[in-house]
């Protein structure tokens, strides 16, 4: 297991103090426990590869509550191709890398908290949605100092949403957050915000681009598999605030 | 079949509901109706009317009603 201190999130939350423990395939659980059931931080955020089931039981009898599965996802950029009625869109929809005014425009929009709404922040009775956008703005700004790339994604003259790319490695990227505004929600754009950050990457010279979508979304995840990402694992994600 | 049954089919078939579920059903008020259900009823709408929708048309066809209304438009010429 991994103990990790997350000082950040006394920044992004207002929390206290806060740790993710990460359990790796091979931990025993007695051990873990040991490390884990005196814990006395205020927020702690467990990671549990997928399928080890008897550790999501006995976490959860420690105290910890699930709240999402991370699926993890991954593109081939060999060749990109929208389907067939998604193309007339394509002469419609651009993106841009975003200048400082579009930067600063972004992380307003998402740090009012109506962005995102389904990761393990947004949903938790004690922390919600607007903690949840400020976190997001927080750690964008964070990996933007870091060289993270962000695009402003547009449909005609609008921009619509926002996309932050980062470098994996040579041949892998990352699409790290993306999203459209909220007043976009009910408009089919979704695909667009997707399919340009995977433009993108292969225009970067990238041969693959990762992702991660929370199970408490599943239109995304439906969204992404027609754009031709394919499944590599998941991780179960669980929290206790103590 | 009359245009409605085409219009109401297209919106059953879709999304795998029935007609009493039609009148004032919105984009997102069923799981079917995401975004990757919101382009299967805009490529059943266009089969069954043989017309092929605007881009802006698609972004606002946002409820039932209102897909009535975007088709009634004179470039698609639906009566209902």
């Amino acid at each position: 297991m991994i103990i990790k201190n997350t000082p950040w999130e006394k920044r992004n939350l207002g929390i206290a103090s806060s740790v993710e423990l990460i359990i790796e395939q091979h931990d025993n659980w007695s051990a873990v426990e040991k490390d884990i059931s005196d814990r006395k931080e205020q927020y702690q955020v467990m990671h549990v590869p997928g399928g080890l089931t008897d550790v999501l039981i006995n976490a959860q009898d420690l105290g910890f509550r699930m709240i999402e599965t991370n699926i993890q996802l991954v593109r081939d950029l060999k060749k990109i191709e929208l389907p067939q009625i998604y193309k007339r869109f394509e002469p419609h929809i651009s993106y841009h890398i975003a200048d400082s005014e579009e930067t600063d425009y972004i992380l307003s929009r998402i740090s009012e908290g109506n962005m995102f709404t389904t990761d393990k922040v947004a949903k938790d009775p004690l922390l919600g949605s607007k903690k949840s956008g400020e976190r997001y703005a927080f750690w964008t700004k964070d990996v933007l100092s870091g060289g993270a790339e962000l695009l402003c994604m547009f449909y005609k003259d609008k921009m619509i949403g926002f996309d932050v790319l980062v470098k994996k490695n040579d041949t892998t990227a990352n699409a790290f957050l993306g999203g459209l505004f909220p007043e976009y929600n009910d408009s089919g754009l979704g695909f667009s915000i997707i399919y340009q950050i995977t433009a993108y990457a292969r225009d970067c010279g990238y041969k693959k681009i990762v992702t991660g979508v929370s199970s408490n979304n599943f239109p995304i995840l439906k969204l992404h598999e027609l754009l031709g990402y394919s499944t590599t694992g998941c991780t179960y994600c669980l929290i206790k605030h103590a | 079949m009359t245009n409605i049954e085409k219009y109401n089919n297209a919106f059953m078939e879709s999304f795998e509901i029935s007609a009493e579920d039609l009148p004032g059903l919105k984009y997102q008020d069923i799981d079917t109706w995401d975004s990757v259900g919101h382009m299967t009823l805009i490529a059943a709408l266009e089969e069954a009317f043989d017309i092929m929708m605007d881009t802006d048309d698609i972004i606002d066809l946002s409820s039932y009603e209102k897909g009535q209304e975007i088709l009634s438009k004179e470039e698609y010429g639906v009566e209902f």
